[in-house]
């Protein structure tokens, strides 16, 4: 074998050598030196794989969000479509109703106007009638028919005249003295005299006495101004059988009103042949004294408690005072020109209002007189100030609600038909701004409203009737007004005289809303009135019967039975209260009356929490009752849960760390505090209020910024109408929502929170 | 003794360059490759990962800004109904105060006439109605 050979197998011994010693050592060295390595790259290898799946699904979403982003964009356009086409058909309604309004206001005014000119004719042709009768009667052919007058009067006097109580009392007082005044327009014979002064004797020995001739004094005036016919005075009692009083009682007994112009001289006829013709029966009195708005007469001997005192120059006044021998009456209007020795004259009714339709759209002061300018009120019936309250049987429970249209109140503070809820606060704290809201909401809903303001500025009250007009409220709305620049009587009287105009309306079967804006100053002129009068004062100077006042007047409204016409009368009394005092006579006394009472607090008010209500101390002792089922349903647990939220905001005040738990309340408290303000003249449907309140209740809107509560709510009302038109009529049903219709709610509410947070 | 044989060192020499240059060629060259292909297979697949993710952001920029052109669509469409409700409701408005105006105006010139004529006859019959009265008020008790 040559070199080369044993090279070439040296070489393989030296190849096999070397792969060996690499293999052996290698074997384990290798792997633990590029294992970690492996791992690296094995992971970046799973990493690229998976950046392939990451990409396949981005390409999926993309697609899919692209389709979503289609549709919403179309649905997006579609809903401001339907919006707009909604808003236009409600625009058109709108218009249809504010021309139809207008055409009906005009037509009124067209009827008042052509009423206001009947009447005027009839005066004016009254006037010449009676001056053509009066010339006519005073002629010499009508001589026997004069005398006629005079001997029926006497003949009667004869046989009926009778000595009322008070004048016996008075018979007694003077000692047996008892004055009679006879006046004719022609001296009488004195055969005539006696037989009147016999009629007096009569009448006192028929009374108990035994007079003598002598005590009847009679004084004989003649007075051609008379015409005919004999007046005929016994102590206070007039007995007037002249043909001037009977033509002045003409002018006022005739009215037509209501006959075409072509049946007017017929109407006339029948009118006059109607006209009473007897002797006109009444008590006289002289004013004695004269001051502070109270008057001191002597006579009237009969007088009534709160009956009405005629006075002349249209002055009325009211008797307050029976006493010994005068009587105390307060004057119901402007009384510069009364003397002392002035005549009244007793009207023999007690104090009252006209009321009926023709009230409705006017402002009226407390004695039913129009103050708006806007012409006379043309009114058939009146009705007493002062009426007793109906009675247990005549009332059934509250169930039926009286929506005011403000969230806090409706879901926290119902308010039921026929119920008294209180509005007590400091002021300038949003008591009227509650109650006009309440009189707005009532809009449509069949309701007549009245709003009694007591001793306001003239022009906060314009300002409100005003604001009552902008909303077409006043088209369902009486204002009765006693402002401050009336006397007290005034403002004593006006609630008396709103309640009897909203007992008209609920004894016919209508549902009424009476506010009485505010009672405090109502007891502030009745404590005048009673100081004036004399009358001891108690706590706080107001005198004894002060809870009476009240009680009295919110005691009328009520809700009556089917069988009394199912009639109610809803009562929001409100009450000023100084520095937040709750615990002050008046306010007490009125809470203890009322069913519930609104409690405004000057501290939310100034925090911007508007309707500034405490929940905590306010309270509906009707409640749930007087709630939609629905309502009651959402709203059920709200009181607790915003009890709850305050309690805990008080402590969260220290600063300390809160649980969860506790955090999560806070924030919907907040939530739920921002939802329930809500600004002035802007009422809520009772539906939307169920949204809403349900919405942030479920905590929809926990993952919305305060601030941004208001808008919305401001759009997840027509997003839910649009989507659910029938929800309104389901709710106003009065019934619960069921399951399927809150899973129904929830999923709109759901969609549109998801969109407004987009 | 040791002793260098030259022939054997350099055809070791050669031996061993010669197994580099194959090592090279048909073993690191290709792993090198190898390596290289999968690296850049891996960079393609996290390159497309990441297009994917900058065309879906792309993708929800061109879709935001799509809503909100549909948004300003919905408010203009909105606006200008508003606009239209204002012009129909102040032409209504018009047209309703108007027509009120015209109706109150006839029916005053009419009632001025009917007025006129009225109080005409009730002077003429004023005569004979005071003379009804004056019977009435004297012949009854």
């Amino acid at each position: 074998m040559g070199a080369f050979h044993y090279h070439i197998i040296y070489g393989l011994i030296n190849f096999a050598i070397l792969a060996a010693g690499l293999y052996f050592i290698g074997r384990k060295l290798i792997p633990k030196l590029f294992g970690g390595n492996r791992q690296k790259i094995q992971d970046s290898l799973d990493a690229a794989d998976q950046a392939v799946v990451n990409a396949r699904t981005i390409r999926e979403r993309i697609e899919a969000a692209n389709t979503r982003g289609t549709e919403e964009c179309a649905e997006i356009l579609r809903n401001a479509e339907t919006t707009a086409g909604a808003e236009k058909q409600r625009a058109e309604e709108a218009d249809r109703h504010t021309a139809d309004s207008l055409k009906a206001d005009t037509e009124k005014e067209i009827q008042y106007q052509t009423r206001t000119a009947r009447r005027a004719l009839t005066r004016t042709a009254l006037m010449d009638i009676t001056a053509r009768a009066a010339s006519l009667m005073g002629q010499p052919q009508y001589q026997k028919a004069r005398e006629n007058l005079t001997e029926t009067l006497i003949q009667r006097a004869e046989k009926e005249l009778v000595i009322t109580r008070g004048e016996l009392n008075a018979y007694r007082e003077r000692k047996g003295d008892v004055p009679v005044e006879l006046r004719s327009a022609e001296p009488l014979q004195p055969e005539q005299v006696s037989r009147i002064r016999n009629a007096v004797l009569r009448a006192l020995r028929d009374a108990g006495e035994t007079p003598k001739e002598e005590e009847i004094s009679v004084t004989e005036i003649t007075d051609e101004s008379l015409i005919g016919g004999t007046y005929l005075r016994v102590g206070d009692t007039v007995y007037d059988r002249t043909l001037k009083s009977m033509l002045e009682r003409a002018s006022e007994e005739v009215s037509i009103l209501e006959h075409d112009d072509e049946e007017m001289v017929q109407a006339l006829k029948e009118e006059l042949r109607k006209v009473s013709n007897g002797a006109d029966i009444y008590q006289t009195g002289t004013v004695s004294s004269v001051s502070d708005g109270i008057c001191r007469i002597t006579g009237v001997s009969d007088a009534m408690a709160g009956e009405l005192i005629e006075f002349n120059r249209d002055l009325r006044g009211m008797v307050m005072d029976l006493e010994k021998d005068n009587i105390g009456v307060v004057l119901l209007g402007d009384y510069t020109d009364l003397q002392e020795g002035d005549k009244v004259r007793r009207s023999g009714r007690i104090i009252e209002v006209p009321v009926g339709e023709d009230l409705i759209g006017r402002v009226v002061d407390s004695l039913g007189n129009p103050i708006d300018g806007a012409g006379e009120i043309h009114t058939t019936e009146t009705r007493p100030i002062e009426s007793p309250a109906p009675g247990v049987i005549a009332r059934r429970p509250v169930s039926v609600p009286m929506q005011t249209g403000i969230k806090a109140i409706d879901a926290l503070i119902p308010i039921g038909r026929g119920q008294r809820e209180l509005i007590i606060g400091d002021r300038q704290t949003g008591k009227t701004a509650i109650a006009l809201d309440a009189i707005i909401n009532q809009k449509g809903k069949d309701m007549i409203c009245i709003y009694v303001a007591i001793g306001q500025k003239e022009s906060t009250v314009a300002g409100c009737v005003q604001k009552l007009r902008e909303h077409d409220a006043m088209d369902y709305t009486i204002v009765v007004c006693a402002s401050a620049s009336e006397s007290a009587p005034m403002l004593y009287i006006a609630p008396y005289a709103g309640a009897a105009m909203g007992e008209y309306f609920m004894h016919k079967g209508k549902d009424v809303l009476i506010v009485y804006d505010d009672l405090s100053k109502q007891a502030v002129a009745y404590r005048e009135i009673s100081l004036l009068l004399h009358r001891p004062p108690g706590r706080e100077a107001y005198p004894g019967d002060v809870f009476y006042l009240h009680s009295r007047l919110l005691e009328r409204a009520a809700r009556l039975g089917e069988e009394y016409g199912g009639g109610s009368m809803t009562a929001l009394p409100i009450i000023e209260t100084q520095a937040g005092d709750i615990s002050a006579y008046i306010p007490t006394n009125v809470i203890s009356i009322t069913d519930g009472q609104i409690f405004l607090e000057t501290d939310l008010f100034n925090s911007g929490v508007r309707p500034a209500v405490n929940v905590g101390l306010s309270v509906s002792r009707v409640g749930g009752s007087a709630q939609l089922g629905a309502m009651k349903q959402v709203a059920g647990r709200l009181r607790m849960d915003l009890a709850q939220y305050r309690e805990l905001a008080a402590f969260s005040q220290f600063g300390s760390d809160l649980d969860k738990a506790t955090r999560a309340t806070l924030h919907r408290g907040d939530r739920m505090t921002e939802l329930l303000k809500q600004g002035q003249y802007a009422p809520m449907e009772a539906a939307d209020q169920v949204i809403s309140i349900y919405a942030v209740n479920e905590g929809f809107a926990d993952g919305i910024e305060l601030k941004q509560i208001p808008s919305y709510e401001k759009g997840l009302i027509p997003w839910v109408n649009g989507r659910w038109p029938e929800l309104h009529a389901r709710i106003n049903s009065g019934k619960k929502l069921d399951d399927d219709e809150l899973k129904k709610l929830k999923a709109l509410i759901a969609s549109y929170t998801e969109n407004f947070q987009t | 003794m040791i002793s260098i044989n030259i022939s054997d060192l350099i055809w070791t020499i050669i031996n061993f360059l010669l197994l580099c240059f194959l090592l090279n060629h048909f073993l690191y060259k290709p792993v090198l490759r190898f390596m290289d292909d999968r690296q850049a297979r891996m960079d393609a697949k996290l390159s497309e990962e990441k297009d994917a993710r900058e065309q879906a952001a792309e993708n929800d920029r061109r879709l935001e800004a799509e809503k909100a052109k549909s948004c300003e669509e919905a408010k203009r469409i909105l606006s200008q109904t508003d606009a239209e409700i204002e012009e129909r409701h102040n032409a209504a408005l018009l047209q309703a105060r108007a027509d009120a105006a015209k109706d109150r105006k006839d029916a005053e010139a009419d009632l001025e006439v009917r007025r006129e004529k009225t109080a005409e006859k009730l002077s003429e019959a004023a005569p004979e109605l005071a003379g009804l009265l004056a019977g009435h008020l004297l012949g009854k008790e």
